[in-house]
């Protein structure tokens, strides 16, 4: 074998501690420098790679645990060997427990670091028998606060401030569970457009299944699958053909929030100011396909991204602009049927996506967030028809960018919010009035926020 | 047709009372169809014939989604209200701006259309406020006299350092 994917990981992660570059870019920079790597493997150094920095405490703990000298000095790169075989021991069902041991082994004469063979393979020896300890024992038996804590949920670690913010809205035991919720592995999302008959999609699903891909159907979008166990989403059926694309059912719901079923109020101009990479514009674009919808981002890099998704995904009812939302321009005043402020945000909803936020975020940055939120809103809330819609969103869980943010849009904007309930699936949960904060122990989508408003008519 | 310009906040015409259609002429019909014209352009739901500087008690209203449903009324009176609602609106004459009025929440109106024929009209929600904020008009009475809690500009983009406040 010419290069060994767990020596790539072990490079991967030692680099991540050292220079501090994300672990997610890391990743995408040692598999461009190997396109020759089978999608297997790459999948595998992904998913070992992230899933071992994002449960690091949790298996520092498991193996301190088994130290004598349990705060002892490890060597860094010894350290994340242990790590990550641990993770392959605990999450990665596909090894099994001694091919993870062997394969540490194996690593460390590599590297010739043959003095840490007897303690690296006694320490995963004793994670395995631990292992087969912890399944054995009912989880009824455990009355012991200290027993109970190795057996508790294992839950995504986020910044203290993050933790103690959302246990003031939500109380320690939601807290805990959008935890937990937030560290499942998340399936791919995809949204089939809405001028796709029901045939097609179920044609499509049924060879994604051939392909040994599991689809499951979205929970409140009939538009909306979940997959799993699958290649590049580029290389899957129907994706190059335009029938489909990435978009979480969050995000997706926001299209049916945006636009009732109603022929009497179909928008003829949309306008989406923090458009990249594009989901919502597209979905919009094909959910109304007589309206014209103006995409617009900051950068080139991204409405290049804009542009190539409406190309694949046949929008021609697509203008797609460069520029800067916190200005306003004045050609649009006034203008738009409906405008989506996707602002950017803190990203606390997508933390599990987007591991750089959660290394990133603090109160500073969240509060010039904020401002610049307000900017975009001051600066957009004038291409609002009288009497037309604002959608407001964000991919965060946290009041000041989201509850309070549509406080501010009543008070300073004069905007009313609407409610909700009619666009929305029945039964979705959250719905207060015009808003709706999507959690994922709740809803199962990633966490976001969004927003109806109107802006009121004139008479 | 033609579009008429709209007088905005501050010309005295705004102030003054107008005055009833006695009969009704060439002249009138084609105001009353400028003013449909000029309202569906401005993307308004209702004019007022002051409102494009004619003294005359006219009034159209359209508050459907399609702009499809005009009303005209000639001398419109309220002859029953029930009710409130408080909201926010705005104005074509008070441009960029919006305010929260209370208004019944339920209106019956009298008024004659453009054949001069009497007819009765109820409604509630935004089209009991439009006929409430026209008629208002026709009196010389614009709806910042009515706001509560001071007008809200929502056009107007401000300098970065107001954004420092707190949520």
């Amino acid at each position: 074998m010419a290069v060994n994917e767990r020596d790539f990981v072990l490079d991967i992660l030692t680099e991540h501690e050292r220079s501090g570059a994300s672990v997610s870019r890391l990743v995408s920079k040692a598999l461009d420098e190997h396109p020759d790597l089978p999608l297997s493997e790459r999948a595998f150094i992904k998913r070992l790679s992230e899933g071992t920095v994002e449960r690091r405490e949790e298996l520092d703990k498991r193996i301190r645990g088994l130290l004598k000298n349990p705060d002892g000095v490890i060597k860094p790169r010894v350290l994340w060997l242990l790590r990550m075989s641990v993770y392959q021991i605990y999450y990665m069902d596909s090894v099994p427990d001694h091919a993870a041991c062997d394969e540490a082994v194996r690593i460390l004469k590599r590297r010739r670091m043959l003095e840490y063979t007897g303690f690296v393979n006694g320490v995963l020896r004793n994670i395995c028998r631990q292992k087969n300890k912890e399944a054995a024992v009912p989880e009824t038996k455990t009355n012991d606060a200290a027993e109970k804590q190795t057996v508790a949920a294992p839950s995504l670690t986020v910044p203290s401030f993050v933790k103690k913010m959302w246990e003031e809205t939500y109380g320690e035991e939601e807290t805990q569970k959008l935890l937990a919720a937030m560290l499942q592995p998340r399936p791919v999302c995809i949204r089939f457009d809405d001028r796709i008959d029901e045939e097609s999609i179920c044609r499509t699903i049924e060879q994604i299944r051939v392909l040994g891909g599991k689809a499951e159907a979205g929970r409140w979008n009939s538009c909306c699958w979940y997959l799993r166990h699958i290649p590049a989403v580029n290389t899957l059926p129907g994706f190059r053909e335009g029938l489909w694309t990435v978009q979480d059912e969050s995000s997706q719901l926001l299209g049916l929030a945006a636009v009732s079923d109603d022929p009497e109020q179909r928008p003829q101009l949309i306008v989406d100011v923090c458009a990249a990479p594009g989901g919502k514009s597209i979905h919009l674009a094909g959910r109304v396909p007589e309206a014209k919808i103006i995409s617009c981002d900051i950068s080139s890099a991204k409405t290049k991204l804009i542009r190539a998704a409406a190309a694949r995904m046949h929008c021609g009812n697509m203008e797609i602009r460069e520029q800067d939302a916190s200005e306003q321009h004045a050609e649009l005043l006034g203008k738009a049927d409906i405008l989506l402020c996707d602002v950017p945000c803190s990203g606390l909803g997508v933390m599990t996506r987007k591991r750089d936020i959660r290394e990133n975020v603090s109160p500073e940055k969240i509060r010039s967030l904020i401002s610049l939120q307000k900017k975009i809103l001051r600066a957009s809330a004038g291409y609002v028809k009288p009497g037309g819609i604002l959608m407001y969103s964000t991919c965060t869980i946290n009041r000041d960018e989201n509850e309070k943010m549509v406080s501010w849009i009543r008070r300073e904007l004069g905007f009313e919010e609407e409610e909700l309930t009619q666009f929305l699936p029945e039964g979705l949960p959250g719905i207060e009035k015009g808003h709706v904060q999507l959690l994922p122990h709740v809803h199962g989508t990633d966490g976001f926020f969004m927003a109806r408003l109107r802006k009121p008519n004139v008479i | 047709m033609a579009l008429r310009t709209i007088r905005e906040i501050g010309d005295p015409i705004l102030e003054k009372r107008s005055k009833e259609v006695k009969e009704m002429t060439e002249r009138l019909q084609e105001l009353i169809d400028d003013m449909l014209e000029t309202m569906y352009e401005s993307n308004g739901v209702g004019l007022a014939a002051p409102q494009v500087g004619i003294l005359k008690r006219i009034v159209v209203i359209d508050v459907s989604a399609e702009q499809d449903d005009p009303h005209v009324f000639i001398n419109p009176e309220i002859i029953e209200q029930t009710g409130e609602q408080t909201g926010m609106e705005g104005c074509l004459s008070v441009p960029g701006k919006m305010g929260q009025v209370t208004r019944p929440a339920y209106v019956k109106a009298r008024a004659l259309d453009r054949d001069m024929q009497p007819f009765e009209i109820e409604g509630t929600e935004l089209f009991a406020r439009a006929m409430c904020h026209e008629f208002d008009h026709l009196d010389g009475k614009l709806y910042v006299e009515k706001v509560e809690g001071g007008l809200v500009d929502s056009e107007q983009e401000i300098e970065d350092d107001e954004f420092e406040e707190e949520v």
